[in-house]
């Protein structure tokens, strides 16, 4: 039963994945800035994502990782646009299809981290008393984790 | 009618391909920042059936909506570029540099490799 719950969660963010990746290919008319916009996404959401992993329930945490991610990032295209630009011979975009895609989804992992610790920072009192608005922000947003079903609830948060 | 067949078409090979995905990493990702087996063998398959696809579509008339299955779905979900570099950036923060660069060169070389083996495979049986 739990197999089937998280294969059913992995299905179902790797078919939203998909299908955002679609959007976004329909929506960007340039196909390797749309790509570098899903695979730097996805690297985004997937930092994100394990940072609060303790906050999360499993499954949701595998809707969210392994499926949405893995749909909306893809490497399979990235293969072929490396190719189909080496076949013509425009050495240029390789390299730098190659060089966006690495580096700015590396950055975007560090960015993401970057973020969720600053968030971390808000449970410090002081803190909270300086921005009461941000503090109350931080708080609906853990009400509704906890109500996605976090398994820490209010206390839990990600942790290294 | 057409584009809500397109989303279905997308949203079930997505959903494939996700799950595939994730049995790999399930059976073979057994020591991730060694070497993530099922992240790299999952991301080989699905270049080499993309390949495959994107030869049989410059050679014949293949339906929009299988292709959008195997192509905008199953092989996009099955490959990911969020885990490998993923994988990547935690190799080099827990300082397996050469873990790092073993890893993400023989992904991008292989699979780019894989991919135009499969294209010419594919041209030279169908054409």
């Amino acid at each position: 039963m739990e197999y089937c719950a998280r294969s059913s969660a992995i299905a179902a963010g790797g078919a939203l994945g998909a299908l955002l990746r679609f959007a976004a290919f329909a929506a960007i008319s340039n196909e390797l800035l749309a790509m570098l916009f899903c695979n730097v996404a996805g690297s985004f959401v997937l930092a994100a994502t394990k940072e609060f992993r303790k906050s999360l329930h499993p499954n949701f945490e595998n809707l969210v990782s392994a499926g949405f991610c893995g749909g909306l990032s893809i490497f399979a295209s990235f293969s072929k646009y490396s190719v189909l630009a080496l076949q013509v011979g425009d050495y240029a975009i390789f390299i730098f299809n190659t060089a966006a895609n690495f580096t700015f989804c590396a950055l975007s992992i560090l960015a993401a981290e970057m973020i969720v610790e600053k968030i971390r920072q808000t449970r410090d009192e002081e803190w909270k008393k300086k921005h009461p608005i941000l503090a109350f922000a931080r708080k609906s947003a853990r009400t509704l984790l906890g109500m996605l079903g976090g398994q820490n609830g209010e206390n839990g948060d990600g942790q290294k | 009618m057409n584009i809500l067949l397109e989303i279905l078409c997308v949203a079930a090979g997505g959903g494939i391909g996700a799950y595939m995905r994730s049995v790999f990493s399930a059976k073979f990702d057994t020591a991730p920042l060694v070497f993530p087996w099922g992240t790299f063998a999952a991301n080989m398959l699905s270049s080499f059936l993309l390949g495959a696809i994107v030869s049989l579509a410059a050679l014949h008339d293949i339906n929009k909506f299988f292709y959008l299955f195997i192509d905008t779905g199953f092989c996009a979900a099955l490959s990911t570029f969020s885990s490998l570099t993923w994988q990547m950036v935690e190799m080099i923060r827990r300082k397996l540099y050469l873990n790092a660069t073993v890893y993400t060169l023989s992904t991008f070389i292989c699979g780019i490799a894989l991919f135009e083996a499969s294209y010419i495979l594919t041209n030279s049986i169908f054409f």
